[in-house]
């Protein structure tokens, strides 16, 4: 019988095992890449044109974060504060006339912004897609804070991505909103936590309240939390999420048209 | 797979005959085969084999270099670095992202529309009806397209002497010298009190000009006399050729519509709901109106009776009337029927004469008017002194033009409007100062052109209909430094003209406007922040007389009367610019992009438009080749009956890019233009009605529009352009790529001021003109779409079955007003037998579905559940819905081809339905049957009821209706478009609505062949980024050019997702306006907790004060509608006016249960009788809903029986 194949097909098996190889190979480092935060950029800290310090203004000397982002609780976008609003310290003469480091070099943009009117180029840090239609005003009236999203700011000297923002991510606070919510009072204390809160002597009467509260659901075999003191940080904010999701009406939609419209 | 609906077989008893185009009329089979199909037929098509192999090449051109482009693509793999600029001093009341409404108004010819304007960032986005405002009768399609005008990068933005550019400090001089000079100013026909007390001021002549200006009216109001009418007290109301509910407004329209609510009461719309004493009471004081017109108008579509009357008969008509109303009879049956009636209703009737009539016609009609009372009660008559001031125009064109200067203000186009106009100026020899907005056929011969400001861009005011005086507030600084009005006048009279460029210089009009105003303080506040102050005109008495009517001979087919008709899309050719408009389809005849002659198809074919010699051979030849187009003389309906189609489309003229209309030569007042004609219905024979303003602009593309492919023609088609296209006599850089090569100019051969011309003669030529239609479009194929009945007691005859499919019995019976209503939900028995389906919100069928629980367990959310429920009953077709919808969400405009190939994005359509219905032929029809099929079974018998095939239409022609209906996504609970999703794009939310991920969405198209509604749009091409209106842009790919960052993107939404190429996308009902509503309500934690002094953790807040408070919230095509035919609401709200309409559980019914827990669908428990559900029978339980058409006959009018009585039904 003839030779059906040519001699050169006995490597072929060999070249398609390599070719198929390196296909997978490949997918997989795609996946893994694309599964990393790497991805979505997280740690990105871009430089200002002014070197904002977080971490002194929001950490040490305390503002609040409404003193800036103003709209943060009005509109859907947490608005970078205008000129003006660093003028009310930085202008010379401003602030009893102390104008805070007013001729320092770092106010350089400052200074030439309040001079030109033209605005100040700040470098955005965390940018959601277009298709996605975020409400900064609607997720701080229902008790969740900025610390949830953008981490400890308070703490950073110049902010960066601390987390990323996946879909993932959105949807684990939808689907359990009571890992994540708290008072409305506390969303901008971004070094709160349930557990400092409910340990506090003068919240006992709350923490008696709340694990009464989940003594009767218990009873009615519905998702609860009994706290005592050897209970975890996670426990504490679980009990209390979970009260306040009931007392609140707090029902977050999952369906597409939350996010995209 | 795409589900089969088994479509009822349609209803015996039936006598109406239906129709969407007069290619359905001709072939309804072949009609049907094409509703099947999402796409006109060769939609896919190359247009020629020059594109296929363009297409081709680009193709292989792309794919190389975007090979290439692929190495060096790996850079743009890293996150651009965006970046954000807040302002340096932040602006007063401006929040990011939040919108701000202020209020203005839009001057207008009939009265300042006022208006609320949304603005984000200082953007003017979207444009509502100012409803506080006493005069504000919503918005009609020209203000919610208004917005785009001042987006309009083809804006004027230069200053030109005589065609050259000029520097500003030139125009300034030129300016400054006329200081003191004297003046003729020409003003529209808006009312401004300022610019009036300006002008007044200067010592100018002020003369008014518009050329489609209802001047006969005005002059014989009296001079500075306006009028309007009370529909309120307004019973019986004869409309001559008036379409007073849309382009010629008189008064306030909301009481007309409510005065034709059966249900309406005090308490507001279907406040009766099923009381059928308080039904019947008030089913005695509708409004009934008369009608008689050349076209179906908007008005006349909602009329009760309509005759059909050319414009030269109108004379003998009102002599009839006269006669009849006088001395008793005057021969004409309707005329003495109707006057009977107006008589009885003496000072609740009047008659209404289309404004651009003979002064000596609206002195006989003010005549009848005092006859009935009308002048007294009825007719509020004003004076206005600043009307008064202005002479007009075209009756002192000389004495105009005898002054030193004249100012050209009015928002026209006189050198392409008219020659008389366009000598005055060349010839004229002091110095024409030309302010307008488009540099157009005007602009380029004035001695200095002004670049205008947009109404949204100025501060004015301006004078609503009633006098009142309404602000118009800037909401932007001009975009193109543009001047306005009242600071050119403060420049003529001050030398110095304002430069909006210059920051922190206050615009003079401003204290001049406030100065007029007379208030201060808190009072000039108020005004501002509501948008008007001042009162009413001061009222006066319309005196009638001094006329005589001059009867004219009937027009024949040799002599046709011509009608120069205002288009309902670029009004008098102002917005020919506007693309919104001109994508809009006509409402009434459906053209999109062009205007056409429009002629009933006895004329057309009494013309040998469809039947001559030469065309008899020539499709002889074409039907060898495959495409049949033959048009057979009329058949006894006096349609055309034609039968053909080409290449498989559904009309005799062809779909797609086969649609085009026969070019015809029309004489009139010495001169000839030439002009496609297309097949209208319930004209007046032997009228020809052509809409003005179009053909403002051409370029050498427009030759292919005469290129009909498979035409046998096709090679020597550019013979057939008009001779000054051929010629090259045109003018190409007067328009914006949006109104280039659109239409036919019309004004060439009309004198000014003319209404009609009698003696027109039409010759037919051989060539076709290609025209993008829409009627047959997105054809729902079904039963009962659109339904109607009459407050006047009818018989019905049902042949009943027995279960072995013998007729059992053949029964006729009375229906009262009352059963009619209540029958709504059966009509065209096909409704009564469907199944209900399941709802997917909440579990029922027991007693226990509202047990709180139960319900909790459901899907559903809690707090909101939306609904709609749209009224066909004062529904007029008008496209403000369209339009609204197309600014709020972004919807691209696609372009006359891509619109012949069905490929229009309106998330509402506008159907239009026309429907005839023959009593007599009924009762034949049902006895002819019966006798067929007496001992035949029912299924043997494969007869369709297409109704009765002997109509006379002569008899007919004035009994037909026609039915608009706006069709949108219905938002189905049990939505067929979801389970063929691959992707799971389309999914339902938990409020009931039906949403599109358009990020998951892959474009199968699945979802859209499955809807059963065909609400559902595809974008083919990147509409959004390539400017879809340059000549074959959207086939050059990423080659084209792109439109992205021109000055129209900054009208976006920024709310809304704009869609990409290969997404399909839909009707959401404005989602994001209803979640801002949510997101406000959100805050109430916050508020309570502050009220009360308490902690927010102390506090409880029910999903109950979560929902959003009915004031908050409104969507577009809601808020739009002129005659508030949309009502739209929160299900779970009890409070919500849609649960008059709809039950909590989105049923036409009152949730009641019987013992065994079963809830009961019986019609006895409708909440309102008129409602009814789209194509219930396919059990999508749509969350939109439809009322019933209402229409009041007056019983001795002959043919009375046949009004109101039509079901439309498409398909076998």
């Amino acid at each position: 019988m003839a030779n059906l194949f040519p001699r050169s097909a006995n490597f072929l098996p060999f070249k398609i095992a390599i070719c198929l190889g390196f296909a997978v190979t490949c997918v997989v480092v795609a996946f893994s890449f694309f599964a990393t935060d790497k991805t979505m950029a997280v740690g990105y800290q871009p430089d200002q044109p002014i070197p904002y310090d977080h971490a002194l203004h929001a950490g040490k000397v305390g503002l609040d974060c409404r003193h800036c982002h103003s709209f943060v609780d009005k509109g859907g976008q947490a608005n970078i504060p205008s000129a003006n609003v660093c003028a009310n310290c930085h202008a010379a003469g401003a602030a009893n006339n102390v104008g805070v480091k007013h001729d320092s070099p770092k106010l350089k943009a400052l200074r030439d912004a309040l001079e030109t009117g033209k605005p100040i180029r700040w470098v955005k840090v965390w940018d959601s897609p277009d298709y996605v239609y975020f409400d900064h005003s609607a997720h701080l009236s229902r008790g969740v804070s900025c610390v949830e999203c953008h981490g400890n700011v308070n703490e950073m000297r110049v902010v960066y991505r601390s987390k990323a923002h996946t879909m993932a991510f959105c949807l684990d606070c939808h689907n359990s909103p009571e890992n994540h919510i708290r008072p409305i009072e506390h969303v901008y204390d971004l070094n709160w936590t349930a557990k400092s809160h409910l340990t506090k002597a003068e919240n006992k009467p709350l923490l008696d309240k709340l694990n009464a509260w989940h003594k009767v659901r218990a009873g009615e075999n519905k998702a609860s939390v009994i706290l005592s003191e050897r209970s975890s940080k996670k426990q504490y904010q679980r009990s209390l999420g979970l009260f306040l999701k009931d007392k609140h009406s707090i029902n977050p939609k999952i369906s597409c048209q939350t996010c995209h419209n | 797979m795409k589900r089969r609906w088994t479509h009822p077989e349609s209803p015996e008893s039936q006598g109406s005959i239906t129709w969407r185009s007069e290619g359905q009329l001709a072939d309804p089979e072949e009609f049907n085969k094409a509703i099947e199909r999402e796409f006109p037929v060769s939609a896919e098509m190359m247009l020629d084999s020059e594109d296929a192999e363009e297409s081709r090449r680009s193709f292989l051109k792309l794919m190389g270099a975007s090979t290439a482009l692929a190495g060096l693509g790996l850079a743009s793999c890293k996150r651009p670095e965006t970046e954000i600029l807040p302002h340096t001093q932040q602006p007063e009341w401006q929040i990011p992202g939040k919108a701000l409404y202020y209020a203005t108004s839009m001057p207008r010819s009939n009265g300042a529309i006022p208006l609320v304007a949304t603005t984000f960032e200082g953007r003017p986005t979207k444009l509502e009806p100012n409803k506080i405002h006493p005069a504000s009768c919503g918005t009609d399609t020209f203000a919610q397209a208004a917005i785009l005008n001042l987006y309009d990068p083809a804006r004027s933005k230069d200053f030109m002497a005589k065609g050259q550019v000029a520097s500003r400090s030139d125009a300034e001089s030129t300016i400054e010298k006329l200081k003191g000079k004297k003046f003729s100013v020409v003003i529209g026909d808006d009312i401004s009190p300022t610019r009036s007390r300006l002008l007044k001021e200067l010592g100018a002549s002020v003369y008014r000009y518009e050329p489609l200006s209802p001047e006969g009216r005005y002059s014989s109001d009296g001079k500075g006399i306006l009028s309007a009418v009370d529909f309120k007290h307004a019973k019986r109301i004869l409309s001559l050729d008036c379409d007073f509910t849309e382009l010629e407004p008189r008064g306030k329209m909301k009481a007309f519509y409510e005065n034709r609510q059966p249900e309406w009461s005090e308490k507001g719309d279907y406040a009766l709901g099923k009381d059928s004493h308080a039904i019947e009471s008030r089913a005695k004081n509708l409004n009934r109106l008369y009608m008689a017109e050349t076209i179906f108008s908007l008005t006349g579509g909602l009329a009760d009776h309509r005759k059909r009357l050319a414009p030269s008969q109108m004379p003998k008509f009102i002599k009839d009337l006269k006669t009849a109303m006088t001395s008793g009879s005057s021969g004409n049956v309707w005329v003495d029927t109707c006057a009977k009636d107006l008589l009885a209703n003496k000072g609740e009737s009047v008659i209404l004469l289309g404004g651009r009539y003979d002064v000596s016609l609206h002195n006989a009609v003010n005549e009848l008017n005092a006859l009935l009372g009308a002048s007294k009660q009825i007719i509020k008559a004003y004076k206005s002194a600043e009307h008064a001031a202005a002479k007009p125009l075209i009756t002192s064109v000389k004495e105009c033009f005898s002054a030193e200067n004249v100012i050209w203000l009015s928002p026209t186009n006189p050198a392409y409007e008219s020659v008389e106009l366009k000598v005055a100026i060349n010839n004229f020899k002091g110095k024409f100062i030309h302010l307008g907005e488009r540099y157009d056929h005007t602009a380029r011969i004035a001695d200095l052109h002004i670049p205008a400001a947009n109404f949204l861009e100025s501060w004015s005011d301006a004078r609503s209909f009633d006098g009142i005086t309404s602000l118009v507030q800037p909401m932007i600084k001009p975009l193109y430094a543009g001047v306005t009005e009242l600071e050119l006048i403060i420049a003529l009279k001050d030398g110095k003209l304002h430069n909006s460029l210059i920051d922190g210089v206050e615009s003079p009009a401003y204290p001049t406007i406030e100065k007029t105003s007379g208030l201060s303080g808190n009072a000039w506040i108020k005004a501002r922040k509501e948008g008007f102050y001042g009162k009413e005109y001061s009222t006066a008495t319309i005196k009638g007389g001094g006329y005589s009517l001059a009867i004219a001979a009937e027009p024949t087919k040799e002599s046709v009367d011509l009608i120069f008709a205002t288009d309902y899309s670029v009004y008098d050719g102002r917005y020919i610019n506007n693309a919104w408009l001109q994508e809009a389809p006509d409402p009434v005849v459906k053209t999109t992009w062009d205007n056409a002659a429009w002629m009933a198809p006895s004329t057309a074919v009494a013309l040998g438009i469809f039947e001559s010699a030469e065309e008899a051979e020539e499709l002889e030849v074409r039907s060898k080749a495959g495409v049949i187009a033959t048009a057979v003389s009329a058949g006894t309906l006096g349609l055309a009956d034609i039968k053909g189609q080409v290449n498989g489309g559904v009309g005799p003229e062809g779909e797609a890019h086969f649609r085009s209309g026969r070019l015809v030569d029309i004489e009139a007042n010495g001169k000839t233009f030439r002009i496609p004609v297309i097949i209208a219905f319930g004209m007046a024979e032997n009228t020809v009605v052509v809409p003005m303003g179009y053909g403002q602009g051409y370029d050498e593309n427009w030759i292919e529009e005469f290129s009909i492919p498979n035409a046998i023609f096709a090679s020597n088609y550019s013979d057939h352009a008009p001779d000054f296209f051929k010629k090259g006599d045109y003018l190409s850089d007067t328009v914006s790529p949006v109104g280039i090569n659109r239409g036919f100019d019309a004004y060439c051969v009309r004198d000014n001021g003319q209404y009609f011309v009698s003696g027109a003669k039409v010759t037919a030529t051989a060539g076709r003109y290609s025209i993008a239609m829409t009627q047959e479009h997105q054809a729902m194929y079904g039963r009962a779409l659109a339904r109607e009945v009459s407050t006047m007691e009818n018989t019905s005859a049902t042949i009943a079955y027995s279960d072995d499919k013998q007729i059992a019995e053949v029964s006729s019976k009375h229906n009262n007003f009352i059963d009619q209503l209540d029958n709504v939900g059966k009509q065209g028995a096909v409704d009564s037998h469907a199944p209900q389906n399941q709802s997917i919100y909440f579990t029922k069928g027991s007693k226990t579905w509202h047990d709180d629980i139960l319900a909790g367990n459901a899907i559903g959310d809690k707090k909101h559940q939306w609904a709609m429920a749209i009224d066909l009953n004062v529904c007029n077709g008008c496209n403000a819905c369209l339009v609204a919808c197309q600014a709020e969400n972004n919807i691209p405009v696609v372009g006359k081809k891509q619109v012949a190939l069905g490929r229009e994005m309106h998330w509402i359509r506008m159907d239009r339905y026309f429907a005839v219905y023959n009593e007599d032929a009924n009762e034949d029809y049902v006895k002819n049957k019966v006798n067929k099929l007496n001992g035949v079974k029912k299924e043997e018998s494969k007869e369709k009821a297409h109704g009765p095939s002997a109509m006379d239409w002569d008899k007919l022609g004035d009994s037909l209706e026609m039915i608009p209906q706006p069709v949108a996504c219905q938002q189905c609970e049990a939505a067929p478009c979801e389970t063929v999703c691959p992707v799971n794009a389309t999914v339902h939310t938990e409020e009931g609505i039906n949403a599109m991920a358009y990020n998951r969405c892959i474009g199968t198209r699945y979802c859209a062949n499955n809807c059963p509604y065909k609400a559902r749009r595809f974008n083919f091409f990147d509409y959004n980024k390539r400017n879809p209106l340059l000549h074959k842009n959207l086939y050059k790919g990423p080659l084209g050019e792109k439109q992205v960052g021109e000055a129209p993107h900054l009208q976006r939404n920024p709310n809304v997702s704009v869609r990409m190429r290969g997404v399909m996308e839909k009707c959401n009902y404005c989602y994001q306006r209803l979640k801002t509503a949510i997101v406000d309500q959100k805050q109430v934690v916050k508020k309570k907790a502050q009220r009360l002094g308490k902690n927010s953790i102390d506090i409880e807040v029910m999903p109950e004060e979560l929902r959003a408070k009915r004031s908050s919230f409104s969507v577009a095509c809601e808020s739009a509608c002129p005659a508030s035919a949309i009502t739209f609401g929160n299900l779970l709200d009890p409070l919500d006016p849609i649960r008059r309409i709809k039950s909590r559980d989105n049923e036409l019914f009152e949730p009641s249960f019987d013992e065994n827990g079963k809830s009961d669908h019986s019609e006895d428990n409708k909440l309102i009788g008129r409602s009814y559900n789209l194509l219930n029978y396919v059990a999508t339980r749509p969350r939109t809903s439809y009322l019933a058409r209402v229409k009041n006959p007056n019983p001795l009018m002959p043919g009375a029986k046949n009004i109101g009585r039509n079901t439309v039904s498409m398909g076998h």
